[in-house]
């Protein structure tokens, strides 16, 4: 065992509570899969063409433009199978991925165990084979499904209509604002109230869609308490007010009880109200966008409906709206006729297209899936655990010395806390982000926080459903030996991590455009150009 | 790599404080015949220390004795001397060893003292050059200095590390030490230098900034020069957010004067509150400040050419403060501070205030006055 990790129990359990792991990370030293390329190397031998096949299918490209055909073959990797499958195993045991840590450290993104039965019915060919442009009479079995989940957002938020087209959270707050500007339009406001009013601690992702929309944003900053300020929303609201936009609890997990008179205030001023329900994983069958007051709201099925995040998407943000709002929804919509479904142009008042064809039908599917096993009652005792979870982890997690929860004291939080390390930091100078990778030491993913750091060094924990009492624990037992170390030994962490294999990465070259790259052929372009520069 | 790191230590630096001398301008002698000893070069130690790190790599350009060879010599790193003088640190010591440090070409400067070294490290080096203040003063009211020596290391050894060695525009302030001994307290701005931005302190690892604070400025900028109006008056104030402004408009201006705009014109050259009063009288005028990073002061910090009189007649409605959002952070969650001294234009200025803090962006940010 190295010196890092000597005073960590050899038995996994000590009187039936279990120790901390002395986890160790693969190290492969595993190459780009670019130069891993052996020319000649195959995965599959293609047979040679018959002369029917080859006769019949010769002129198949002569209908392709002349310009947009390749001069020559894509220069893929040559590789054997077995090289391939090697390849990617070994950086998965590079990584801590969803299912192999306790993931209650990427606070914001809701990680919940993601059943495998969905992911076997999404495999499934009923459902992988189908293809967007079937007639709707030969994916009756698809479109009921649509519909139902169409069903189960408009209970769970009050809403009246439903659109499952947009592909990820943001781009349903993207869809939402472009149903805002459409409704503006229709009424003849649009460019004359044209401010969104946001709070500091929304998601970053409202401001920049309705930015991207042409509005000019306007943010509130929490009062002392934490929640957004009353006083600065009045302040705010003018003629000019085209919407708020408003996560609720904001990332602070601090319910916001005085919502009602937030939605009031903005439609008395003539305003729209947008809920981000990115944080809706302690409020099912709870409450409701609508009792709050508002006019449209989204909910990420990729967090709360437990479909995977995958590494980026696919996703779906399901976008709900009130009746005053569905003929803007994005088209084509779904609609039940005469005892079959059909696939529908959603009119000429609609957003149009927001994503390709009607979305991402898969993950649908797997929400369905989820929300139907559980049923009503079960929905909102997700809730209810995620939201016990929560508040047991804070309870316990706030018995670390140099640890706290700004705003709210004394107050229980809903579905997940940010907690500042700054008294930590200022005893210690040990930051957020240096726990968080001496943490990677012992298998478990942290992450601080979105910038701006408004809470000093930001830690932001969600334990969801998911996870057990001693899942919980062994979280925390994490938190407690790093800030123990922290305060006796910060050396450690400085030069942390010790059992990864990926050390200190400089992210600075991430801001510079000479330097970056996001293909290999980019990067192959700068290398050379460097070299050319250097042997110059 | 080859890493040079220029050092100054104003060795008696704090010697004031302790002895509620209010600073050490001149009255160090004082200070050190009550007995206090000097805490400077320690302090340069140990935020030094953290550079050990780079090993060979490194060197410190500094001066003999306790102008900084003392202090690298602690720490364990390797010194080279380019100024010699056997006498205890004074001002002339400081600027003359900055002067020629900067002549050198170090990657990184760095001071161990107050405001008042600040001052003299900026008028010598001006604001091209990457310069990180080690506290050890009494006073510190500039932006340059690290929060405490460890963390200058810290700062210092990330920013010698990147690659793009990414430096914000920091205030230096300072107050009339005899001034403050009568019982006055007036901090001015009195310049710019560049210091290092810590890479962490806006990056989180889910959402990257693309933006660094000098990108923002201009983003700031664009949305208000785009915004104006073309009748009105537009006063802007010192600072180096307020100076991109400046510098997208036409006319020659300062980074430290308040200057009057009409048209995207330049009208009035670093007016004096009287001469503001004058221009603005019967028109529509707006104010355009920064806040001081930190500290949050809009008014009477460095441009008390806005006069009380000025801002009751504009009012609070006509005034943007243009702030990052890392700089509205810095602020953590207390309010803008308009000094004003009249009670009517306090009253004025208490309540909320426009901050742009980004292209068609704003804030509304608490303010208080007095």
């Amino acid at each position: 065992m190295n010196q890092v990790m000597h005073n960590i129990s050899l038995s996994r359990f000590t009187n039936g509570r279990a120790n901390l792991r002395r986890y160790h990370q693969a190290r492969w030293d595993e190459p780009v899969i670019f130069e891993l390329s052996q020319r000649g190397e195959r995965g599959v031998l293609v047979p040679e063409l018959e002369q029917e096949i080859a006769v019949a299918t010769n002129q198949a490209l002569s209908g392709l433009p002349h310009g947009m055909l390749r001069t020559q073959a894509p220069r893929l990797p040559e590789m054997s199978q077995n090289r391939v499958l090697r390849h990617y195993l070994r950086l998965s045991q590079q990584t801590l991925g969803a299912d192999l840590n306790v993931d209650v450290g990427q606070g914001t993104c809701t990680m919940k165990y993601n059943p495998k039965i969905n992911e076997q019915l999404a495999r499934d060919p009923r459902m992988s084979e189908l293809h967007p442009l079937q007639d709707a009479d030969t994916v009756q079995g698809m479109l009921h499904i649509f519909h139902q989940v169409h069903a189960l957002m408009m209970e769970v938020s009050g809403m009246d209509a439903v659109s499952l087209q947009a592909r990820s959270g943001s781009q349903a707050i993207y869809g939402n604002f472009a149903v805002l500007r459409a409704y503006q339009e229709a009424s003849g406001t649009y460019g004359v109230r044209d401010e969104v009013i946001t709070t500091i601690f929304s998601h970053p992702s409202d401001a920049a869609c309705a930015r991207l929309l042409g509005y000019r944003v306007i943010t509130l900053y929490p009062d002392a308490d934490g929640y957004p300020d009353l006083d600065a929303l009045r302040t705010a609201l003018s003629p000019r007010t085209a919407a708020l936009i408003i996560t609720n609890p904001e990332d602070t997990g601090i319910f916001n009880k005085k919502i009602r008179q937030f939605t009031d205030m903005v439609r008395a001023a003539g305003g729209v109200n947008i809920y981000d329900q990115a944080n809706a994983n302690g409020l099912l069958g709870i409450t409701r966008a609508r009792e709050a007051g508002f006019d449209m709201c989204h909910f990420n099925l990729h967090k709360t409906f437990a479909t995977p995040h995958a590494c980026g998407g696919p996703a779906v943000g399901a976008m709900c709206v009130t009746q005053e709002l569905e003929r803007f929804l994005p088209s084509p919509k779904v609609v039940l006729r005469e005892g079959s479904y059909a696939i529908d142009d959603a009119g000429p008042d609609s957003v149009g297209k927001v994503s390709a064809f009607m979305g991402t039908g898969s993950i649908v599917l797997r929400a369905y899936a989820w929300a139907m096993n559980l049923g009503a009652k079960g929905l909102r005792e997700v809730s209810e655990i995620a939201v016990l979870n929560n508040n047991y982890m804070m309870h316990e997690l706030l018995k670390i010395p140099g640890l706290s929860a700004p705003y709210a004291p004394g107050k229980r939080r809903i579905e997940q806390v940010r907690y500042s390390w700054e008294k930590l930091h200022a005893d210690t100078g040990i930051h957020s982000e240096q726990i968080g990778i001496r943490a990677a030491d012992f298998g478990v993913h942290y992450w601080t926080s979105h910038h701006p750091f408004l809470v000093p060094e930001p830690a932001t924990i969600e334990p969801t459903e998911s996870y057990s009492q001693a899942d919980l624990d062994e979280f925390v037992d994490v938190m407690r030996h790093i800030a123990h170390e922290a305060y006796t030994n910060p050396e450690t962490i400085r030069s942390a991590p010790h059992n990864c294999p990926v050390h200190a990465v400089d992210a600075s070259v991430l801001d510079d455009p000479k330097r970056w790259a996001i293909t290999w052929r980019g990067y192959q372009r700068k290398l050379r150009s460097q070299e050319a520069k250097q042997s110059a | 790599m080859n890493l040079r790191v220029g050092l100054i230590v104003n060795a008696l630096a704090g010697v004031g404080g302790p002895v509620a001398l209010r600073g050490s301008d001149g009255v160090a002698a004082q200070a050190l015949a009550l007995g206090v000893l000097p805490q400077a070069g320690a302090r340069a130690t140990e935020a030094l220390s953290a550079l050990r790190e780079f090993g060979t790599e490194l060197t410190v350009i500094t001066g003999s004795g306790s102008l900084g060879a003392d202090a690298a010599s602690a720490a364990g790193l390797s010194c080279k001397i380019v100024y010699r003088n056997p006498g205890r640190g004074s001002a002339e010591d400081t600027a003359t060893l900055a002067r020629r440090l900067m002549l050198m070409q170090v990657d990184l400067l760095l001071f161990a003292g107050g405001d008042g070294t600040a001052r003299d490290v900026a008028e010598s080096v001006g604001d091209s050059f990457p310069v990180l203040g080690i506290p050890a003063g009494v006073k510190m009211y500039s932006g340059v200095f690290a929060t405490t020596p460890s963390a200058a290391g810290t700062l210092a050894v990330r920013f010698l590390r990147t690659h793009t060695r990414r430096v914000r525009q920091c205030e230096v302030m300072d107050l009339d030490e005899t001034d403050l001994r009568s019982g006055r307290i007036e901090p001015s701005l009195f310049g710019y230098v560049a210091s290092p931005e810590d890479p962490r302190l806006l990056q989180g690892r889910k959402v990257r900034s693309g933006a660094g604070d000098a990108v923002q400025a201009q983003a700031i900028a664009a949305s208000v020069v785009e915004a104006m109006e073309p009748e009105q008056i537009y006063l802007i104030g010192p600072g180096s957010t307020t100076w991109v402004v400046k510098q997208a408009l036409k006319g020659q201006a300062s980074m430290l004067s308040v200057d009057a705009y009409v048209g995207g014109q330049l009208v009035l050259n670093d007016a004096t509150a009287s001469a503001l009063l004058e221009l603005t009288a019967g028109r529509l005028a707006r104010i355009l400040v920064t806040c001081i990073g930190g500290q949050g002061h809009i008014f009477g910090r460095g441009n008390q050419q806005f006069s009380a009189e000025l801002i009751r007649r504009v009012g609070r409605k006509s005034v943007s403060v243009l702030a990052t959002p890392s700089k509205l952070i810095s602020l953590a969650g207390r309010p803008f501070i308009a000094d004003m001294g009249d009670r009517a234009s306090a009253a004025e200025m208490t309540g909320y205030v426009e901050v742009v803090n980004g292209y068609r962006s704003k804030a509304l940010y608490r303010c208080e006055a007095f």
